[in-house]
């Protein structure tokens, strides 16, 4: 199983410095020109800074970058999760239907009121509820199911499924909403990591750092599980078990990312495959921290694209990375080498 | 259905507006034999140009009343739409261009600010059909709606066809978002239904907007009442922009609220930025050209409201906590701090319908009045704002 490997230690040792290399490029890089020295100035507390640098250096440009290092890994962790459970290379962090269910919650809030009359309006961190509530509806939807059935593929087609139906209710609310409401809920799925600051950086650091330690933990069991279900039960484990961490730590990394930073398509899917490419292995022990980091640096490099440095534009993230992701993706599907885990 | 024509251009208000329609009608003449020269001097006198709107005149020679909308959506380019105003029993009602029956009788209405039109001219009595019902703010248009005179007929894609046929309007009166917006349209004329667009929405001068109340005078043959109605706005307008105009220097003045990270911020040629400029403000994006709206980064907004003197037109927002609500960082904005946010929401029905958009159309001059009180005062009570409130 174990062909030529690129020494892991050497694959930490570059990504460490990538990401720090990255993590300042996306702090010093946006629309509003800020000096280096303001940069500098600020990090060895230097009072003489400009107000204007300052406001924007510390509550727009910081949380934005931890919240691209959130996003990025706890999506491409997750994707890894899904794609071992599922042993299906396309699998994502999206294939419970984990951002429908988000989708859903952020439609009734933000398009509820004007379409059915039923909706309420808290402002952002309302549409952080909603689509928190809409993705752990779906999670325990799918763990409900999980328990009484057993082959997996059902769960993925349920999982799908349940993502339709949710799909289907969010087109009528769409359908019956305001202009302004309905441009709101377009916005929102196009994602967007700037929108998360202070204390809703606290709640969402929290809950994807216990996602990715629930993980790392299961690195071991992913292993045997990745060799087969029955191979996994004759080894003693309870898949069934197994299965249902796996779900919660994949909700909790997918659904609150979903939930502060939109849908992000793509990162989930490709990030894995890029380690894999570059690793050759399928221990999990190593797979996982690896596709953490790159997951959180190529989240990183998204954004600063997405700035479009010197404009005075944003593209959506969503975009960006899905123009990232989607070459990787084409050439998992036509390179003939089969998926690693087999 | 669409005409392309120049006959009634080429006697126009200023000289910028006279040019295209110079050049257009010069492209037609070469490749029309039917527009001769002297057809178009003799309908001099009988144009009625307006002054400051751009998107219709009115052609009355000939004792026929033809209204010509110019561009009526977004991006539309030399197109013209010729309606024709012509008694329903007149023999040759069919043979005209778009006919529209003489004077209308029964209306349906596709947005709000043809309401306050057709209501400042005395002919709410007039309207039988209106699109989203539950918006309307007007008290005598809700008399009408409450004792089911005039009903909801629904929305773009979603019209009640059905419905509206069984009202038999004389005319539908529409407003047209973009060239693929209009397939609605077409249905209703397949129907055999008279179908108008106004374009009202689309002047970029606050009182060319309320010009088109001339359009409306026609249809319901009283032209001298929308003209008389007009000139009262129009002198009460310019005199507010001069009290403004007293003032030595101008409060900086920050608009709307983001879509989570992208902010719109409208071009100089906009309207509302024109409102701010005569209300004496000045407005922290002039640098953008033109009328349409930019995508500008959070980030650039932030830097401008930093040191803003005055936040207007928050949109949703109609509290303080509103706008934290929003994104908690916009708390150091200075207008935040020195508590100068205002925001169009004072007269609100309970379906969110906003006067601002209703009769703001019609009344420039109160939404200038209260942009001079905002602009101009250190303490603004709210008694003395119209469409405005200040938040708390």
């Amino acid at each position: 199983m174990k062909r030529k490997r690129t020494p892991v230690l050497a694959f930490f040792g570059i990504m460490g410095v990538l990401i720090l290399l990255l993590f300042v490029l996306d702090i010093m890089l946006g629309s509003v020109n800020i000096p280096f020295k303001d940069f500098w100035g600020i990090i060895i507390g230097d009072e003489a800074v400009s107000n204007v640098s300052r406001q924007i250096l510390i509550h727009f440009r910081l949380p934005k970058v931890i919240t691209a290092i959130l996003a990025g890994s706890a999506l491409a962790v997750s994707g890894l999760q899904m794609q071992t459970i599922f042993r299906n290379p396309l699998a994502g962090p999206y294939v419970l239907g984990i951002s429908s269910g988000a989708s859903l919650g952020v439609a009734i809030a933000v398009l509820g009121s004007s379409a059915i009359g039923l909706g309420f309006w808290f402002g952002q961190i309302g549409v952080v509820l909603a689509a928190l509530i809409g993705s752990m509806l779906i999670l325990l939807l799918i763990v409900a199911v999980s328990i009484r059935i057993r082959d997996i593929m059902t769960i993925l087609i349920l999982g799908i499924i349940f993502g339709m139906a949710t799909s289907a209710i969010t087109s009528i609310l769409q359908y019956f909403s305001s202009e302004g409401s309905l441009k709101t809920y377009v916005i929102w799925t196009m994602g967007s990591l700037s929108s998360v600051n202070g204390s809703q950086l606290w709640l969402f650091s929290g809950l994807v750092i216990i996602g990715q330690i629930l993980a790392i933990a299961l690195s071991r069991p992913l292993n045997v599980l990745s060799l087969g279900e029955n191979y996994a039960r004759s080894l003693g484990y309870n898949v069934e078990k197994i299965r249902l961490i796996v779900f919660v730590s994949t909700s909790l990394l997918a659904g609150t990312t979903t939930a502060f930073a939109g849908p992000i398509a793509f990162i989930g899917i490709a990030v894995p495959h890029i380690v894999r490419l570059i690793l050759h292995t399928s221990n999990h022990a190593i797979l996982i921290p690896s596709t953490l980091v790159t997951g959180a640096s190529i989240m990183m490099l998204c954004d600063v694209i997405a700035q479009l440095p010197g404009s005075n534009l944003v593209l959506p993230i969503n975009s960006v990375a899905a123009l990232m992701g989607i070459p990787v993706v084409v050439y998992v599907i036509l390179s003939k080498k089969r998926f690693a885990q087999h | 259905m669409r005409s392309y024509s120049g006959k009634n251009s080429l006697h126009l208000f200023s000289l910028n507006q006279i040019i295209p329609y110079f050049l257009f009608a010069l492209v037609l003449i070469f490749a029309s034999c039917k527009n001769s020269q002297t057809e178009k001097s003799v309908q001099t006198d009988n144009n009625i140009e307006p002054k400051y709107a751009k998107g219709f005149n009115i052609d009355t020679s000939n004792k026929k009343i033809t209204i010509n909308i110019f561009n009526p959506w977004q991006g539309a380019h030399e197109v013209v739409y010729k309606y024709s105003l012509v008694n329903k029993k007149n023999p040759d009602f069919n043979k005209v261009d778009n006919p529209i029956p003489y004077p209308v009788k029964r209306v349906i209405c596709m947005s709000s600010s043809h309401v306050a039109f057709i209501d400042a001219l005395g002919q709410s009595n007039t309207l039988v059909g209106l699109s989203g019902t539950k918006y309307v703010y007007n008290p005598n248009i809700n008399k009408e709606i409450d004792n089911g005179a005039l009903v909801d007929v629904g929305y773009d894609q979603g019209l009640n066809y059905e419905l509206i046929t069984s009202l038999k309007p004389d005319v539908i009166l529409c407003y047209g978002v973009s060239e693929e917006s209009l397939s609605y349209l077409n249905k209703l004329k397949e129907l055999g239904l008279h179908v108008m667009l106004i374009g009202d929405y689309l002047e970029n001068n606050p009182l060319g907007k309320t010009e088109w109340i001339k359009v409306f005078g026609y249809l319901f043959g009283v032209p001298q009442k929308a003209d008389s109605i007009f000139n009262i706005i129009e002198q009460k307008y310019n005199s507010e922009k001069t009290i403004a105009s007293k003032y030595q220097s101008g409060p900086t003045v920050f608009l709307n609220t983001p879509f989570r990270d992208v902010w719109y911020f409208p071009g100089n040629d906009n309207y509302f930025v024109k409102m701010i400029k005569d209300a004496g403000g000045r407005y922290l994006f002039s640098n953008l050209k033109g009328s349409q709206s930019y995508p500008i980064s959070t980030e650039i907004a932030y830097k401008s409201g930093l040191n803003a003197d005055v936040w207007i037109n928050t949109g949703t927002a109609h509290s303080k906590a509103d706008i934290l609500k929003f994104d908690p960082r916009f708390a150091t904005l200075a207008p935040f701090a020195k508590d100068k946010i205002y925001n169009n929401y004072k007269r609100m029905n309970k379906n969110g319908g906003n006067d601002f958009w209703e009769s703001g159309t019609l009344n420039p001059h109160l939404i200038l009045h209260d942009l001079v009180t905002i602009f101009h005062n250190v303490d603004v009570q709210d008694s003395c704002l119209y469409y405005y409130s200040k938040l708390k």
